[in-house]
């Protein structure tokens, strides 16, 4: 069982390593790279470059990783369906959920390695400008990884739809509600409509609240994350990983195939 | 009952579970307010905000409330003229001091200055609430936390009070590690509003969030220690010189901390102290001798029963 999902994850991570990753990366180390002569000339205090730099950098990961997670999510398994070459996969000895979970483990695989790609791109450019190592940088990394891990899963939930407008449309939609939940849902009760108030709160704690994942302005300013903080984080994107792995396994076997 | 819908439900029970530990672990760690505090703070002063006329927020205030800096006075009233200019109400002309985040940098020292010639028009806020919440949500509270500091600084040239008390309160609710707002609103309460007590204790929320910034601490030395009964009538020598005390074990503190120190020492008849305290400074190396002149002369004055 588990051989046989390691072998799809596998298979997965390589697939897409071979058709989006390296272009992807290429574009990224090309924007990192302009904006050290760009931000050059804010330069009033070396300090205040630096915090340009890094704050500037960990926006344009943010956005590339969303698009990652969004591509790779989106076609991985809806490619193999449409080309009918899962019906292969299918015949052999294994359960639709192995097949399900190793796809889900190689985009989680790929999505990873190319957020830490991105932030490794951006940790060398600063050491090699500024000679200093980023002391937060395994902070980011991490909370960035929860993030996009439970992105990218989410979107792969979503390719199971028949249309990929309703795929993306759905994705997007999900994390602009996933970063302003909080704000929707006080909206929602100063509404002071009953049925509207419960059903935002339904939404507020099944959509994912990518807002608090994002310790940028912590990190940026040198404040500390505490272990137990980065704990209670890993153990709500383990959870969720594991509520998209269980639903998506679960909408996989009823899907008509 | 169905395999799946058991894991599901399974799943989605400790999804619920593990969310809500975390966000409480959030806010304890992040101190950032919550949308609820945000919304309210805007709901509650917004109207002064589109308003040309002071709403009786802030009548109390004049046009040129930054041109006083009233630790300026004390700096002068004990001869520390040399050096105690940056121990000034809002420390807005130390610029290495201000280096929280970016955005500060740019705008937060012009702020005490002169603005005679400036000609600012009284318009239509440029940074509106409703601007500064969709920033906010969007990510971007540091952001928004900047512009509405333009934007209280344009509107403090024109004199619209009501909004610059708006401003600096909704400031800290987006971005709690934007000290300035918490400097200038305790200046503003202790120098303009005669409410000296709540001055202490918005500086002393603001060190809640901001531990190891140098100017609350020493701000709050200087409102307790109350030299002169410029903060109103009380003092609280004890919690002054706690303040000083941390203050200059900051490091790069200026050499200044260590003499109101000292002269809080002294305003408690604690004067051998003092003089103890100055002369262990000056053996110093890093003492200049300017410094070791203006020590002396503290000294001097301690020693000579001068009223602290």
């Amino acid at each position: 069982m588990l051989s046989h999902i390691r072998l799809i994850a596998w298979d997965t991570f390589l697939d897409v390593a071979r058709h989006k990753m390296l272009t992807v990366h290429l574009v990224f180390v090309c924007i990192s790279l302009g904006l050290f002569n760009l931000f050059g000339h804010f330069s009033t205090t070396p300090t205040l470059e630096y915090r340009m730099i890094q704050d500037v950098g960990l926006s344009i990961i943010s956005l590339f990783g969303f698009l990652i997670a969004l591509f790779i999510g989106s076609t991985t398994l809806r490619d193999e369906i449409q080309r009918k070459t899962v019906y292969a996969v299918l015949t052999l000895p294994m359960g639709r959920w192995e097949l399900y979970t190793g796809k889900f483990l190689g985009t989680l695989l790929a999505a990873i390695v190319n957020v830490l790609v991105m932030l490794g791109i951006l940790t060398g450019l600063l050491y090699l400008k500024y000679g200093v190592l980023w002391t937060g940088f395994h902070w980011v990394a991490l909370f960035m990884l929860f993030e996009f891990a439970i992105m990218t899963a989410m979107v792969l939930l979503f390719s199971l739809a028949d249309s990929l407008i309703v795929c993306f449309s759905l994705s997007i939609f999900c994390v602009l509600l996933g970063n302003m939940a909080e704000h929707v849902q006080h909206l929602a009760i100063e509404a002071g409509i009953p049925l509207l108030g419960w059903l935002v709160d339904v939404i507020y704690w099944i959509v994912p609240n990518f807002g608090y994942f994002n310790i940028k302005h912590k990190i940026l300013k040198d404040f500390a994350i505490s272990p137990t903080f980065a704990l209670w984080a890993a153990g709500y994107a383990v959870c969720y990983l594991f509520f998209l792995l269980v639903a998506g396994s679960w909408a996989f076997r009823k899907k008509d195939l | 009952m169905n395999k799946h819908l058991a894991l599901f439900i399974i799943a989605l029970v400790a999804v619920a579970i593990s969310r809500h530990c975390f966000i409480e672990q959030y806010r304890q760690e992040a101190k950032t307010a919550s949308a609820t505090e945000t919304m309210d703070e805007v709901r509650d002063r917004a109207g002064a905000y589109f308003s040309l006329e002071p709403n009786g927020a802030s009548e109390g205030h004049h046009l040129e409330v930054h041109d006083e800096q009233p630790d300026l006075h004390f700096a002068a009233a004990t001869g520390h003229e040399q050096c105690d200019e940056h121990a000034s109400g809002t420390a807005h002309e130390d610029g290495e001091g201000h280096e929280h985040h970016a955005g500060h940098e740019h705008h937060g020292h012009d702020h005490a200055h002169d603005h005679a010639g400036h000609a600012h028009g009284i318009g239509d806020p440029t940074v509106s609430p409703g601007f500064v919440i969709l920033l906010r949500q969007l990510g971007f509270a540091e952001l928004a936390a900047n512009l509405l500091w333009i934007q209280m600084d344009a509107d403090s040239h024109a004199g619209l009070w009501h909004r610059v008390t708006y401003a600096l309160e909704l400031i800290p609710v987006l971005d709690p590690t934007f000290i300035d707002a918490f400097l200038l609103r305790a200046y503003l309460l202790d120098e303009y509003e005669n409410r000296h007590a709540e001055a202490v204790q918005l500086l002393e929320k603001a060190l809640k969030q901001n531990q190891h910034r140098m100017e609350l601490w020493q701000q709050i030395g200087i409102y307790c220690l109350n030299h002169g009964g410029r903060h109103g009538p009380t003092r609280d020598l004890p919690k002054a010189l706690d303040a000083f005390y941390k203050a200059s074990n900051f490091a790069g503190a200026p050499p200044y901390m260590i003499r109101m120190a000292a002269a809080t020492l002294a305003a408690m008849e604690r004067r051998d102290e003092a003089v103890q305290l100055l002369r262990q400074v000056m053996s110093l190396p890093e003492r200049t001798e300017d410094q070791l002149q203006i020590d002396r002369l503290m000294i001097n004055r301690i020693l000579s029963g001068e009223k602290f």
